[in-house]
């Protein structure tokens, strides 16, 4: 029964076993159930989030002004101008390099068309960006500014990225 | 390729075109269409399904559910796919890795594996019932692991260093196991005999 034949037709028998096998009953639809689109995570965010999302930028801003009124008086004249005697040449060349580093960020993954309902989201953003960059210029020793500006700027690219995975 | 258009090129083989067919299918369902992952599935439904079942022992619904659950990981892993190899031979070595994970998920089956007393309950005289039974079911009453190695081996034709790999166990082991299977299964096909 051991013999070196019983083996070679043992390993022969297995070879020819059949590598195809249809199952009693269609899966697919099993499976299509379970199919979450590659990019469905990122996708545009749910329409309860937008108004979150601009809501934040909003607040950003409201923290930005609440903490320092003189936010308020920014003039585009005096924001590329930091205040004579004032500046921390450290903070405003850190963020000139964060500005840099996000719109480098952003602009590699802005899409063709930014989806229509983020568009706004995203204006919102930019502008509120603008002004932190404008008060920092005023106020270059404002460090919360700075966490600001990075804080905004991180939204604006999650933006992006939400955008161009449409 | 390049050239198709320009120069009379010798026809494709079927396997050719069937390559093609699919890295054309795998880059439309990679880039979120469902149904050309439907044609992939319908393409390679049966040759999962048949590696499955065989690794489970011919559990109809486990094969049916791991078979399942390996296109589902196809699906999520197609990003990945880097057509270095053809799909065909990737999602079956998914699918084995899929049914492997699940033998090793169950305790049950893993103690029945190592111990060699399970080897002999499986080839005593008692389970002469298994007279008339084809090759196919006698396979299938080996203890998982043992099948898993001669599945693969024999079977599938894989070396025992891949079946090391994919089963974690060193490839003195997977020789050892086959050899165990072999003979279990020699028994199995006296008794059927």
């Amino acid at each position: 029964m051991n013999t070196p034949n019983d083996e070679l037709e043992l390993r022969r028998r297995l070879r020819q076993l059949p590598p195809d096998r249809a199952p009693r009953r269609d899966l697919w639809q099993g499976i299509e159930t379970r199919l979450v689109p590659p990019h469905h995570a990122r996708r545009a965010p749910r329409s309860w989030l937008r108004p979150l999302l601009a809501l934040a930028a909003v607040l950003a801003l409201a923290l930005a002004l609440a903490w320092h009124p003189a936010f308020l008086r920014t003039e585009p004249s005096l924001a590329h101008q930091p205040a004579p005697g004032r500046a921390d040449p450290s903070l405003r060349r850190e963020a000139d390099a964060i500005a840099l580093e996000y719109r480098l960020a952003i602009n590699h993954a802005t899409p063709a068309a930014m989806p229509p309902e983020l568009q706004a989201a995203a204006d919102e953003l930019d502008a509120s960006a603008r002004q932190l960059r404008a008060a920092l210029r005023e106020q270059p020793e404002a460090a919360y500014l700075l966490d600001r500006l990075r804080h905004t700027y991180e939204q604006r690219l999650r933006l992006t990225h939400r955008g161009a995975m449409g | 390729m390049l050239l198709a258009t320009s120069l009379p090129m010798p026809a494709m083989s079927e396997a050719e075109n069937d390559l093609e067919a699919d890295a054309a299918l795998v880059r439309r369902a990679a880039a979120g269409e469902v149904h050309a992952f439907e044609l992939l599935y319908r393409r390679h439904a049966r040759r999962v399904f048949g590696v499955i079942w065989r690794l489970v022992g011919g559990v109809e619904a486990r094969a049916e559910e791991l078979t399942q659950d390996a296109f589902v990981r196809a699906w999520q892993a197609l990003a990945g796919f880097r057509h270095d190899s053809a799909f065909g031979t990737w999602l079956h070595r998914l699918a084995v890795n899929t049914a492997l994970m699940d033998l090793r998920r169950r305790a049950g089956a893993e103690a029945l594996e190592t111990d060699d007393a399970a080897l002999e309950f499986h080839a005593a005289p008692g389970s002469r019932r298994d007279l008339g039974m084809d090759l196919e079911k006698l396979v299938a009453k080996l203890p998982p692991r043992a099948r898993a190695v001669l599945v693969l081996h024999d079977v599938e034709g894989w070396k025992h260093e891949e079946i090391a790999h994919e089963l974690g166990m060193a490839v003195g082991s997977s020789k050892a196991q086959l050899h165990r299977a072999r003979g279990l299964l020699r028994a199995l096909l006296g008794d059927a005999a």
